[in-house]
């Protein structure tokens, strides 16, 4: 097995419900990411973007979620079946997740300073107190956040540098993997673009592999060289950004998704969204799941589900690309 | 232009602005000033009075007397000096209120955050243990443990604290409730934090304030609990100086000697009131919803 950073095979994660329904929200994934790669995963939401990054970490919700199928290996290791102790060790240290609202990630009643030596003390326990103390000082100056202000608490801050210091949180021990959940999307446009810079600069420095999850096709486009699209639990296509946003060769649910975006060169008076609801994932389609909102759907779509199509790196999971491209070897 | 928010402004922590609020409330205030009265009166108790000669020794030539340049509180029947033994009847209630809560605090504390945190099985077990404590009238079930293990100082904050522990035990499950659902604490786990560090360090301190103002409050009603039972005789030995028991021995002489009952009555009063305004007025200063 060639050594990538994090390889994902036929991952199946449930869930069950209260009332004993069981929720198929990833549908044997395979994902595979190189160290410093930066993927985009971009989909619907309820497609499974949130639970493939938490199961990742081993954080789905306990009694509820849990892997049914499939291996994650990170790093070279297999952690499929770690330990809650080794999983704990390797959270924050290896792999670190910047989540969606920084409005709530951080602990209310903790200075933002504590908050961020706390994950050092955690992981660097080589490191003395002074040292401690240095780091979080660069941490803060490399988020453009003044070192006086770790004493502050987070409700004194701004939402776009509450998401700053997240960050600075989740880089402190510079993982090999960050795992950004919609990492912009609770903030406004001109602060998104000013914290996607920040990490795309911090990236670079400290030579991470990231996954950015979102909804917002500009954000990956600006930001990754990879891009997944992920529909109902399983990835329909991936690519590099070139391949997804000027070949032509697409599954019918990417052209839908850039059908549904303004296109400021064209003289369209109407967006055109794609027809139809997410597939319910308690009652998956037998075929392609995404048959019954496809609008080039074939009797073939609703009866066998399609494998994934590769050619050139560029791969896709539709029946369409069956005679064009060659068979994947999975 | 973000970073040049940095701070000139004279840091002023959580506390600052909680004590800022408090300040407001003159209720508030006004009980603090009861309760630091009543704190110092405790602390200087020996230098204010002689505990062998004025609080416990009798004097039957000095019996009932009302209150005058000698006696300024007056005497009781048996002659001992009444403010005498209000002051030193004050240090054993204040001490065994805080003791009380002390140990009630803590175990509350560890069985409501276990059974929060930990939920399922361990919640059921541990919150119906409780129920059953609960279900019991304190006062009762304060009776029943000292009649079982006998008269006694550590007896009766034993039989105290236990019936503190399930009020501690529910408010710290319930807050641990609310927290524990946040992003934070996901967060937390997302970059490695042990689970003693999270209930601890992420849970417990945003759960502070109900917590305080229930001591708070607990205290208040665990000095009246004290009192209650050394009037009907469980709890502290007679003799020995406790606001309790000098209402039920005042109580026989009360129509001819008011004074006597009226002495340690008002002690009570104060101590408990001043403890329930500081509660109230924490309450309030601890609810961010209510700034200004």
């Amino acid at each position: 097995m060639a050594e990538h950073l994090l390889e994902i095979h036929g991952l199946h994660v449930e869930y069950v419900t209260d009332e004993e329904e069981i929720i198929h929200a990833v549908n044997g994934l395979d994902l595979t990411l190189d160290k410093g790669q930066n993927l985009g995963l971009v989909g619907e939401t309820g497609a499974g973007k949130t639970t493939l990054a938490l199961s990742i970490l081993h954080l789905l919700p306990k009694k509820v979620g849990r892997i049914t199928q499939g291996q994650i290996h990170l790093d070279g290791v297999d952690i499929t079946n770690a330990t809650e102790e080794d999983m704990r060790l390797l959270r924050g240290s290896t792999v670190s997740m910047i989540f969606q609202d920084p409005m709530t990630s951080l602990n209310p009643v903790l200075p933002v300073g504590e908050q961020i030596t706390e994950v050092i003390a955690l992981h660097r326990k080589d490191l003395t107190k002074s040292e401690v103390e240095d780091r979080l000082d660069d941490l803060l100056k490399m988020v453009g956040i003044p070192p006086e202000r770790k004493h502050d608490y987070p409700h004194q801050f701004s939402g776009g540098m509450k998401q700053r210091i997240v960050i600075a949180i989740a880089l402190a021990c510079e993982p090999k993997l960050l795992l950004a959940d919609e990492p912009t999307t609770a903030l406004d446009v001109t602060i998104q673009a000013q914290v996607l810079e920040l990490m795309r600069e911090l990236k670079e420095q400290i030579d991470t592999a990231m996954v950015l999850i979102t909804h917002d096709l500009g954000v990956v486009a600006e930001n990754c060289d990879h891009v997944a699209i992920m529909y109902a639990g399983e990835i329909i296509e991936m690519g590099t950004v070139t391949d997804i946003f000027e070949q032509d060769r697409h599954h019918p649910y990417t052209v839908g998704l850039f059908g549904a975006i303004p296109d400021m060169t064209k003289e369209e008076r109407r967006l055109h969204p794609i027809g139809g609801l997410m597939a319910d994932p308690a009652n998956l389609p037998k075929g392609c799941k995404f048959a019954p909102r496809c609008p080039q759907c074939t009797e073939r779509c609703e009866r066998e589900p399609p494998v994934i199509y590769t050619r050139s790196g560029h791969s896709i999971r539709c029946h369409l690309f069956d005679e064009r491209g060659e068979p994947a070897d999975g | 232009m973000e970073q040049k928010t940095g701070t000139n402004k004279k840091h002023k922590g959580q506390l600052g602005v909680i004590w800022h609020r408090f300040r407001k409330n003159k209720l508030a205030m006004f009980g603090l000033t009861l309760f630091t009265l009543l704190l110092l009166v405790a602390m200087f108790a020996n230098v204010l009075a002689d505990y062998e000669n004025d609080a416990v020794a009798q004097n039957m030539k000095a019996r009932n007397q009302t209150p005058s340049t000698e006696h300024i509180l007056g005497t009781d029947h048996y002659g001992r000096d009444l403010f005498a033994r209000v002051i030193f009847g004050a240090r054993i209630s204040l001490v065994l209120g805080v003791l009380t809560i002390l140990i009630s605090l803590s175990v509350g504390m560890i069985i409501g955050a276990l059974a929060g945190y930990y939920g399922g099985r361990v919640d059921d077990i541990l919150m119906r243990f409780m129920d059953i404590l609960m279900a019991i009238p304190s006062i009762l079930l304060a009776i029943s443990i000292v009649a079982a293990l006998g008269n006694g100082i550590w007896n009766l904050l034993m039989a105290l604290s236990v019936s503190g522990v399930p009020r501690f035990a529910r408010i710290v499950r319930s807050s641990i409730l609310t927290v524990k659902g946040q992003e934070f604490v996901e967060a937390a786990k997302a970059y490695g934090t042990t689970d003693a560090g999270i209930v601890f360090r992420h849970v417990l301190p945003n759960c502070i304030g109900p917590i305080i103002v229930q001591a708070t409050l607990s205290m208040a009603s665990t000095i009246l609990t004290i009192s209650s039972l050394s009037f009907v005789g469980l709890g502290i030995p007679s003799a020995t100086p406790e606001w309790g028991a000098m209402l039920s021995e005042a109580k026989t002489v009360m129509r001819y000697y008011p004074h006597e009952i009226i002495v340690p009555g008002v002690a009570i009063v104060l101590s408990v009131m001043g403890l329930n305004l500081i509660g109230d007025g924490l309450r309030d200063a601890l609810d961010p919803k209510l700034k200004n």
